[in-house]
């Protein structure tokens, strides 16, 4: 049996016919008319529910697994476990803020209309209509026509203006930046609320006494 | 017309054989041409937004993510001046970071990637046994482009782009000629006709009426708030301020005359600008020159400067600003009356198809259409609903994959953490407890060493 064959065969039963089972199902249904009809609430609702649920997961089983992870040096281990709940924390909130805030559609078409709506505004398109009315090509389109094409070409611009400024306030700034600044102070207090009651690990007193840090011919000499 | 394999041979010099488009695939192309020409005439930062479109997908927003992980991170965790854990710790804590972002770009390359890769190609392939998701009437860009470019490797990137461009638009004349011809839409998929069912054509059609009847009361809306306010203060402004306006007119068309170029005229519209607003001119004054000034063109400047002359003329003819308005109002009347009709007709395939007739008669009744055509909408909201149906698909696929690849990706982390630190940093991997101790017995040894060294004093004793 060739590799080939093998692949198709794995992807065929490891992700077409799971697919497409999936996709049969009522849920789809919802999702697939509420994508249909662009139902903003609903898709940004999707949108919330995956970063609750991915990061709020992922928050839970770091945390689980770092603490009872032996081979971390135990003296760390309660600050990384500590590290990984605040950071888990605190991702869902920034997503959740910026999700509300920068990629709220009527902020970004503010934001928008205040680096390019100059660019966009009624005497600008007018300005346009008529230069490009001026190609042979299209002489005679109407003023209807190019008010369908112009307010297309502005939707993809501003659809894409607001996917960058998500990449960059969220994805990059607020998880990369600001999460990982305050959850780092915020996971010492963090992992002091949770072991308070532990006292801190020192040196072992055991060790001190094996090893005799007295001179041993200056000890041998006194004695 | 599917294309799974090509035929198409480029000549030798690289000529290509395109069909000419024709009917709606052609308003297609030069709505797509329209939208290139508004490109060019933006400034670059709208170029540059438009160009980085294209980039911007799964693939660059996991490589975003993982140099964010991998490099900003860190420094702001070992580097934290807030922080008063000790320094070993939080260094021992922000290499995580860049392992993190390692197994993140593994497993989203090595699961999530290929998994979005082949919903997609199932779905322009027509492999998914609900139609709903399948795409072979109308392939994407991308999948077409990698078929194209692997029948045609001689092809270069605008030709390729070219020849892609013409298929998308042949199968999407295809079906529109179908729904016109059969009033169905079907397609072939391995070597068999499918056709949509009745009841999936007619919640497209539905779709269809219900998008265009949103455009027309958009439509009439805005002719009846936007337009009329607008054109009233203007038209009012004009009536009580004609030789004011005629006077700024005739400047604006002297220095149009004496202007050896466009960029001249703009220069001289700016310090008039300027000098307007100094002055506290009328803000419709102000819009009035703006509108001009927007046509870049001399003699299109020209012609505005008439046309706002003949209004000017015009509302000032009025003795009152309700005749004014009254005259405006007669004006959207008039404009209205055209969408009031197509309004008309909407209501009337609406009830059409709620009293279950024949989509036969429904397409023929749609004909009535005096604004594009209606077979276009249907076939064009077709593939907006498969594009839309498959982009849920993928949605809730990858938040039940995204669940499972974190079990992974969490434990791979977990298991390979203190390995790497072991072996890489062994200094950080120690505990506070491990490297005190290490620094007394090295203390210790010092001092054995130091003691083990022959006493000058003692030998000469011991000699003696």
């Amino acid at each position: 049996m060739n590799v080939s064959k093998i692949m198709s065969t794995v992807i065929d039963y490891g992700i077409k016919r799971p697919v497409n089972a999936l996709g049969k199902t009522r849920i789809m249904e919802r999702v697939c008319e509420s994508y249909q009809d662009n139902n903003l609430a609903f898709i940004a609702g999707l949108g919330i529910f995956s970063i609750i649920l991915k990061d709020g997961l992922g928050c839970y089983l770091y945390v689980k697994q770092s603490l009872n992870n032996k081979k971390i040096p135990e003296d760390k281990r309660k600050f990384v476990a500590a590290l990984d709940l605040a950071n888990g924390a605190l991702m869902i909130t920034t997503q959740l803020l910026t999700f509300f805030t920068l990629s709220n559609k009527k902020v970004q078409s503010k934001i928008f209309n205040k680096f390019f709506g100059k660019l966009f505004d009624r005497a600008a398109k007018k300005g346009y209509q008529t230069l490009i009315s001026q190609k042979d090509k299209f002489r005679n389109i109407t003023g209807k026509e190019f008010n369908a094409t112009f307010e297309s070409f502005k939707g993809k611009i501003e659809g894409f203006f607001g996917v960058l400024t998500a990449l960059v306030a969220s994805t990059i700034f607020a998880k990369r930046i600001v999460v990982p600044f305050i959850a780092t102070p915020l996971a010492e207090r963090t992992k002091k609320m949770l072991y308070k009651d532990e006292k801190e690990q020192g040196f072992s007193p055991e060790a001190k006494n094996t090893y005799s840090t007295q001179n041993p011919f200056k000890a041998a000499k006194a004695n | 017309m599917i294309v799974d394999k090509v035929n198409f041979k480029g000549s030798g010099s690289g000529a290509l054989n395109i069909p000419k488009m024709h009917g709606e695939a052609a308003s297609h192309k030069f709505n797509k041409e329209l939208q290139n020409e508004l490109v060019d005439l933006m400034p670059g930062s709208v170029k540059f937004l438009k160009k980085m479109s294209s980039f911007i997908g799964e693939v660059p927003n996991i490589i975003i993510n993982a140099v964010g992980t991998a490099i900003v991170a860190p420094i702001f965790i070992k580097y934290n001046f807030l922080s008063k854990t000790d320094e070993d710790t939080r260094t021992y804590s922000a290499l995580r970071q860049p392992l993190s972002a390692i197994i993140a770009v593994l497993v989203q390359a090595g699961v999530v990637i290929p998994l979005d890769r082949t919903i997609d190609n199932a779905a322009n392939k027509g492999e998914f046994s609900d139609l709903k998701y399948n795409k072979i009437g109308y392939q994407d860009e991308e999948y077409l482009k990698k078929i194209l470019r692997k029948a045609n490797p001689n092809l270069s990137k605008e030709q390729l782009a070219e020849l892609v461009e013409s298929k998308q638009l042949e199968q999407m004349q295809t079906l529109i000629n179908g729904l016109k011809a059969n009033n169905n839409l079907s397609f072939i998929s391995n070597n068999k006709t499918i056709t949509l069912s009745e009841e999936m054509l007619r919640k497209i059609i539905s779709q269809a009426v219900n998008d265009k009847l949103k455009f027309v009361n958009a439509n009439i809306k805005r002719y009846e708030t936007e337009k009329f306010y607008r054109q009233f203060s203007r038209g009012a402004f004009l009536r009580t301020n004609k030789d004011e306006v005629i006077e700024t007119l005739d400047e604006i068309k002297k220095n149009a005359d004496k202007a050896k170029s466009a960029k001249e005229l703009q220069d001289w519209f700016k310090v008039k600008l300027a000098s307007l607003k100094r002055q506290g001119a009328n803000e419709e004054l102000r819009k009035i020159v703006q509108e001009i000034k927007s046509r870049s063109n001399i003699d299109v400047v020209k012609e505005k400067i008439e046309d706002v002359r003949s209004k000017c003329l015009d509302f000032a003819q009025c003795s009152s600003d309700k005749e004014v308005m009254n005259k405006i109002y007669n004006h959207i009347e008039f404009k209205k009356a055209a969408l009031k009709t197509e309004k008309g007709l909407i209501e009337e395939i609406r009830t059409m198809l709620f009293g279950g007739e024949k989509i036969e008669s429904i397409m023929k009744k749609a004909e009535g259409f005096v604004d594009g055509d209606f077979g276009y909408d249907v076939v064009q909201r077709y593939i907006k609903n498969t594009a839309g149906n498959v982009k849920g698909l993928k949605q809730i696929t990858a938040i039940v994959v995204g669940v499972g690849t974190l079990i992974v990706s969490c434990s791979l982390l977990n298991w390979s953490y203190p390995k790497i630190m072991d072996a890489l940093f062994p200094r950080l991997s120690k505990s506070k407890g491990a490297k005190e101790k290490d620094q007394f017995i090295k203390n210790s040894e010092q001092q054995t060493n130091a003691a083990a060294k022959p006493d000058k004093k003692m030998t000469g004793e011991v000699q003696k």
